[in-house]
């Protein structure tokens, strides 16, 4: 609906372009751009604009430093988002406190307060900003249902990912593998297998878009629900079957429908497996098969050359009266042989369980 | 042009996500900081150490100063020791 709308907007500032005259029209499209529709994006100028004008005084310095951190973690945040909306539900403001706070104030309540500087290396200033950002900033209402180890191995692993993400702190991200990562990982080893499953089914795109997607919704659901165990458990076992599938070698069979209490998903994963032409009926059928099982999400996952059959699996799926479409995308992915291919994803949920 | 602002004001408040903040001072504001918190004078006397590693604070590797059951504390500005501060 709000794509819809954006969409709209778009419309009708192309009408006030034609009405206003063309730089009228385009400086109009470009604050709506940047401070409505992409608002990470207007940070970041803001932060470009304050970074020219910080030798006048310790305002600019400060708007520059904490606008520029704000806008590279607030664009990782709206990456991740379209993989799966509000995975990341925070943004990220860095609030600078009064050096005049006296002792009693200060210690009134458990605080962190970080050193930033402008002038020394910007790169530590990300690392750090994204390192308290990161803790417990994913999946808040579900960390009660999944194991302590679980949380901190996703912690970790999304602090990696974002500081990989940002082009110009890579230095950070060896660092923070080096003295962080592999240090806390190799004095914990039930850590160390979360961590690697993490790693598994990110490169094969299960990570946020499966199992995040379903942690959130895990959350959601178990929300004001005194935790006994049993979800804690099931979310490992859930872990574990998504692993399998992420460490499947080409043509080797692997559970690929999880029921649990409260998890119930099917993955379909359209591929040739030796069939030289693939029809769309075996996995049209295995979904409908999914449907009569009151399975609640139906993930259609494919690769290269597959990725043709399994939109028309897609679309073959919507027009079921029982499904709803709720997401869809193409991303880089790894193939067991380790070389990179485009993925596909599409996600239906099932109106009668869900 | 009514329908139009109202669509502008929906997705910008659906834009507006709540925000995780983050506390900082500034490294101009730090001896400030530190002289009303009665710390300057350890501070310049290189009596404060780092909780987790020990080393001596000093404004080059001034990582963060933190509060835990009414006490102050100090990590370095180390990635392995900043990983260690109280998580809020």
């Amino acid at each position: 609906m709000f794509q819809q709308i954006a969409e709209e907007i778009n419309m009708s500032l192309l009408s006030s372009i034609l009405t206003f005259g063309a730089t009228t029209g385009f400086f109009i499209w470009l604050i709506i751009y940047l401070f409505v529709l992409h608002q990470e994006k207007g940070e970041k100028l803001v932060g470009w604009l304050a970074k020219m004008i910080a030798w006048t005084g310790k305002k600019a310095e400060k708007t520059a430093t904490a606008m520029s951190i704000q806008g590279k973690v607030d664009s990782f945040i709206e990456a991740i988002n379209t993989e799966v909306e509000d995975l990341l539900p925070y943004g990220l403001k860095v609030k600078w406190v009064s050096p005049e706070l006296n002792r009693e104030a200060f210690i009134e309540k458990d605080r962190v307060i970080v050193m930033l500087s402008y002038h020394d290396n910007k790169d530590e200033n990300l690392s750090k900003a994204t390192l308290l950002y990161m803790n417990k900033a994913v999946i808040p209402e579900a960390r009660p249902h999944i194991h302590t180890k679980l949380g901190r191995a996703i912690d970790l692993m999304m602090a990696k990912k974002a500081l990989y993400s940002f082009v110009e702190a890579r230095s950070s991200f060896g660092h923070f593998v080096n003295s962080v990562l592999r240090p806390e990982t190799e004095q914990d080893q039930e850590l160390k297998n979360f961590c690697q499953v993490i790693d598994a089914t990110d490169e094969r795109g299960l990570f946020t878009r499966v199992l995040l997607r379903e942690l959130l919704e895990l959350g959601r659901k178990k929300a004001c629900i005194t935790e006994t165990g049993d979800t804690v458990l099931e979310s490992n076992n859930f872990t574990k079957f998504l692993n399998e599938i992420a460490k499947k070698e080409k043509g080797e069979d692997v559970p690929l429908t999880f029921t649990g209490h409260d998890i119930k998903v099917a993955i379909i994963l359209v591929a040739r497996a030796g069939v030289e032409h693939l029809t769309i009926d075996p996995f049209v059928n295995r979904v409908k098969e999914k449907i009569r099982q009151s399975i609640n999400v139906i993930y259609i996952f494919a690769r290269g050359q597959n990725i043709g059959i399994a939109k028309q699996v897609s679309n073959s799926c919507e027009s079921l009266p029982e499904l709803t479409k709720i997401h869809e995308e193409e991303f880089p992915t790894k193939s067991p042989e380790g070389d990179t291919r485009t993925g596909y994803c599409a996600i239906f949920y099932n109106r009668k369980t869900t | 042009m009514e329908d139009f602002g109202l669509k502008l004001i929906i997705v910008y408040i659906k834009n507006m996500k709540p925000k995780k903040d983050i506390e900082a001072i500034h490294k101009h504001d730090l001896r400030a900081m530190l002289q009303n918190l009665g710390l300057l004078g350890d501070f310049d006397a290189q009596k404060i150490k780092c909780q987790f590693c020990k080393e001596i604070m000093q404004e080059s590797n001034f990582g963060a100063i933190y509060t835990q059951d009414k006490k102050i504390m100090f990590s370095c500005s180390k990635l392995e020791c900043f990983n260690k501060l109280p998580k809020k």
